[in-house]
């Protein structure tokens, strides 16, 4: 099953689904607040909060990948779940690559430009693949009550 | 049929020719019409070339060669100059040049038009981009003031100063090009002018557009500094000489009076001499005069010396370097509107093309109906790899390429206009003030970060309430004259004593601990003394000893001096006297007694009342006192104040002391009323303080918005982009030391004070000073965050790898044949 509890770590694997979630919420809300909300570029202390939040989902990010990606392989069941792990998965690493390649002398204003672009895509892949994690979730938390009801 | 055969083309259409029809006839003209014409065409003459428009210039014809100008010259009365002619007027630009340049449409161009397009009113904003002021130096009253008719924030109007344009011309005439507030409309508004003595200054073509090798702006400067206004430039174009000077004529003298026979050494008209080797038989002179100004001739005004670095370790600019001139990017059309380079000049004046000549115009240029543009000029392309774009908002270009790599404080320069370089010569025209700095890195009006320079004014003022008034140097100095020029004060005594010519050795003053000497410009150098004399004592250096130019002497019985002491006394006072450096009769104290020189030249002692002199200091020197003897009052040669302040400020380039601050706030003080004392008190301002006496008449010092720094973008060097910011690591900006951010500015004036303000580069930025050092902390786990980066990615990627082929096997398994 793609979710906690089916590691050989459950404290680890609890605490990285926590810290993962927590730094990915906040890493979504600050980007959405200044993008979206107040309509600014990110710099200043909203820059380095999510910068230093960004370190944190790094390895987050990998630690779940490490710990879910055998439970996770696609088998047939639970795809839908499986199947946000692994874009949450691919955009993440997406994320992380467009923004560690910018700090290098690789790419030139149009890479970097590109790059930021593609932070933005990605940021909207992870934030689907999350959503789409967390209502299949809860549809699988209530489906048991469901079954439940009709038996009675 | 018509002649020869051929159809008649009056024939119509019908075929039938109308030769036979009766012919029309124009009708007869009145026969005294033409006549009347003739008659009228006569009276109109002297009219019509008043009335007539001008013949428009001819367009360029789009040839790329230069025309040679073999060309007549003219006068300013519009006379064809004869160069033979012993009584040549100075040539005319207008009446020259403007035949094929019109004058009137140059005369708009950015060099010529500051006090024209000058905003009426002081609330209007400045016409452009803030940009280099001229600076009112005066080192004697330790003023430098910023000065503009473009308004820009931080300058001063000269108007506010009293500074008429004919006095502007005075003071900056040596680099002015000449046409602007030196050509007056109206010469007659100001009564202290003497335009009609001196004339006007036409704009000097050939002071830009000469390439000939005899241009000399030196002698424009000298010419300007002699009020020869309209002979400066025919004297720079090395066309002819010219003698004489205009500022020793009366006020009455006019061009047409020629020269004086009667005075051919002192009060010498203004004459030229042109050199006949220069012209043809038909009186043209041949004038070497480019398109483009060779870049000579815009450093004249337009040099900037690093102060601590010689000429040939300078780095020259990355363009001049590659051979590309001043006027390749500075460009104008006819209206002389030159291109300034800066980002938003374009839509500032509405014109898309300036864009084409900033730094991005030639670096990275948009592509214009996919035309590519790059590499204008041979500009390389920049790839600024891994430089986050964010900073082509915050930055402007020059931000990274300009100006000297940034160190902990910014350096020391000097630029033309400001402190009169490119005046050669034996006599130094140059100036330490006014103490300019860069780089400073600020907000320019656009918004972006660029490099400025920086300069603290230092002036007088008058305070109403909040409001600072600035005063003309002038009326401080005349107001208190007494307390200025302290090295000058003691060198004009020294001077002084060195024309008795019985004396034997050069005359010094002891005082403070040094001994002072006379030098060339007629002020002092000191060096520490150490020995036997103290106090203040003027004295004589004979082959290294130094002794009082009168020492300690007794009566005899008789109660008179020994012939030598008298012999030295007279001789001193006699020196002191034909000096005339005051008004008042030197004398000389000792010992209770007064010794005078009478008007038999013979001198006579007699004792001191109480109350004769003004310190009791003066009756308790050890030595002989030199002192002035005025309206029954004694006052020492050179007050102690004086002497103090030459003491404090000798070798150092401030000119002021506190106490001779004081002193004259005080001076200036008493000439306020009694009723408006509350309201209205006299101040000085200097390295970014004002300084004010409080109730107790001490002076104490405070930050106004008058004494803030004037800031200016510069542009230039560029440096190689092997050398711009970044080029290195982020670290070169981003960094809790980084000079960029964190550099120390301090004050700097001409008040020798400790008092002085002290600012960082980040007060300048408008940047929060504690997020830029969080944010400079950070980069030291940067390397950390990109290596963890990398390893997670690897990781990351070796599971989407790995699970990728364990899918691609399940899916092949899924489309293999069923066995």
């Amino acid at each position: 099953m793609c979710s906690v509890g089916h590691s050989r770590f459950p404290r680890l694997e609890k605490l990285a689904v926590g810290v993962f979630v927590l730094s990915f919420l906040l890493l979504t809300i600050v980007g959405v607040l200044t993008t979206w909300v107040l309509g600014i570029p990110l710099e200043g202390y909203w820059l380095l909060t999510h910068v230093s939040f960004g370190g944190i989902f790094t390895v987050a990010l990998a630690a779940l990948v490490i710990l879910w990606a055998h439970a996770c392989r696609l088998d047939g069941q639970d795809t839908g779940k499986k199947a946000c792990f692994w874009l949450m998965t691919v955009a993440g690493l997406g994320l992380i690559l467009s923004a560690v390649l910018s700090m290098f002398p690789l790419l030139g204003t149009e890479g970097q430009e590109w790059m930021v672009s593609a932070h933005g895509v990605c940021a909207y892949l992870a934030m689907a693949a999350f959503l789409g994690y967390a209502i299949l979730l809860l549809y699988d938390g209530r489906k048991p009550r469901a079954e439940e009801e009709l038996q009675r | 049929m018509g002649r020869n055969g051929h159809r008649d083309p009056k024939a119509g259409h019908s075929g039938t020719s109308k030769a036979s029809a009766p012919a029309r006839r124009r009708p007869a003209l009145p026969t005294f019409l033409p006549w009347l014409s003739i008659c009228f065409a006569l009276c109109l003459t002297p009219v019509l070339p008043a009335q007539v428009a001008p013949e428009p210039t001819p367009p360029w014809d789009g040839s790329l060669s230069t025309p040679v100008h073999r060309i007549p010259l003219f006068d300013e009365l519009e006379e064809p100059i004869i160069p033979e002619f012993r009584y040549s007027l100075p040539f005319s630009a207008r009446h020259t040049c403007g035949p094929c340049h019109p004058y009137e449409t140059i005369s708009g161009g950015l060099h010529f038009n500051s006090f024209r397009s000058q905003p009426l009113e002081d609330r209007q904003p400045p016409v452009d981009r803030p940009g280099e002021p001229w600076f009112w130096v005066d080192p004697r009253t330790g003023t430098q003031l910023p000065l503009s008719y473009r308004a820009w924030p931080g300058t001063w109007r000269p108007q506010a100063l009293g500074l008429t344009p004919w006095k502007f011309t005075q003071l900056f005439g040596r680099h002015l090009p000449g046409g602007d507030m030196a050509e007056p409309e109206d010469t007659l508004a100001d009564p202290d002018s003497r335009w009609e003595v001196s004339g006007k200054v036409e704009i000097n073509c050939l002071g830009c557009h000469s390439a000939s090798p005899l241009q000399d702006q030196r002698e424009w400067a000298i010419q300007m500094a002699r009020e020869n206004f309209r002979w400066a430039a025919t004297a720079a174009s090395g066309l002819g000489e010219v003698g004489g000077m205009a500022s020793r004529l009366p006020g009455t003298w006019l061009v047409y009076d020629g020269l004086n026979p009667d005075d051919t050494e002192w009060a010498v008209p203004p004459f030229v001499e042109y050199d006949l080797t220069q012209f043809d038989s038909k009186h043209q002179a041949f004038l070497d005069v480019v398109h483009e100004p060779p870049d000579n001739r815009c450093l004249y005004c337009h040099s900037i010396h690093f102060v601590d670095k010689a000429r040939w370790a300078r780095q020259q600019d990355v363009h001049a370097a590659a051979g590309i001139g001043c006027a390749d990017c500075h460009r104008n059309g006819l209206d002389h509107q030159m291109i300034r380079g800066y980002e938003s000049e374009a839509a500032e004046r509405g014109e898309s093309s300036r864009a084409e000549f900033t730094c991005q115009g030639c670096h990275i240029p948009e592509s214009v109906e996919d035309e590519p543009r790059r590499g204008r000029m041979g500009a390389p392309y920049p790839a600024h790899k891994g430089f986050p774009p964010i900073h082509f908002e915050k930055l402007s270009c020059t931000a990274c390429h300009s100006g000297p790599w940034p160190g902990e404080e910014p350096v020391r320069v000097r630029t033309s206009r400001a402190n009169r370089l490119g005046i050669h010569g034996q006599a130094r025209w140059d100036t330490v003030m006014p103490q300019i700095v860069e780089p400073v890195f600020a907000q320019g009006a656009d918004g972006k970060i660029a490099p400025h320079r920086l300069m603290w004014p230092a002036f007088w003022a008058r305070l109403e309430g909040d409001r600072v008034i600035p005063l003309s140097p002038d009326d401080v100095a005349e107001k208190a004259p007494e307390v200025f020029e302290a090295e000058k004060q003691v060198g004009s005594v020294l001077a002084a004593l060195a024309l008795d010519p019985d004396a034997t050795g050069e005359p010094v003053l002891v005082a403070e601990g040094k001994l002072f000497r006379l030098n060339m410009d007629g002020e002092v150098d000191g060096e520490i003394y150490d020995r036997t004399l103290s106090g203040t004592v003027w004295a004589r250096d004979q082959e290294g000893e130094v002794v009082p130019c009168v020492s300690p002497f007794t009566l005899d019985d008789e109660g008179m001096l020994d012939y030598d002491t008298e012999g030295r006394i007279l001789g001193t006072l006699r020196a002191l006297t034909s000096a005339k450096l005051c008004e008042s009769e030197p004398v000389l104290l000792h010992k209770g007694r007064i010794y005078r020189r009478t008007w038999e030249d013979l001198l006579e002692g007699t004792d001191l009342t109480e109350g004769q002199f003004e310190s009791d200091a003066m009756a308790d020197e050890p030595f002989p006192v030199w002192a002035w003897l005025q309206q029954g009052r004694l006052a020492p040669l050179v007050p102690p104040l004086v002497i103090q302040a030459a003491a404090e400020t000798d070798g150092r380039e401030q000119e002021l002391t506190e106490s001779q601050v004081a002193e004259v706030l005080q001076i200036l003080g008493k000439a306020i009323p009694e009723e408006d004392r509350k309201t209205t008190s006299f101040a000085y301002i200097s390295g970014g303080r004002l300084f004010r006496l409080t109730g107790e008449g001490k002076l104490s010092a405070t930050s106004h918005s008058a004494a803030n720094p004037y800031l200016w973008p510069l542009a230039h060097e560029v440096r190689p982009a092997a050398q711009s910011l970044g080029i290195r690591a982020c670290e070169d900006c981003h960094s809790p030391d980084a000079p960029f951010l964190f550099a120390g500015i301090r004050g700097v004036g001409p008040l020798l004070s400790g008092d002085v303000a002290s600012r960082r580069m980040v007060d300048f930025l408008d940047l929060d000073e504690n997020y830029q050092r969080l944010f400079a902390y950070s980069f030291f786990l940067r390397p950390m965050f990109k290596t963890l980066a990398v390893a997670v990615s690897v990781l990351i990627g070796a599971v989407l790898l790995l699970f990728g082929l364990l899918g691609l096997r399940n899916v092949l398994a899924f489309v293999r044949p069923s066995e």
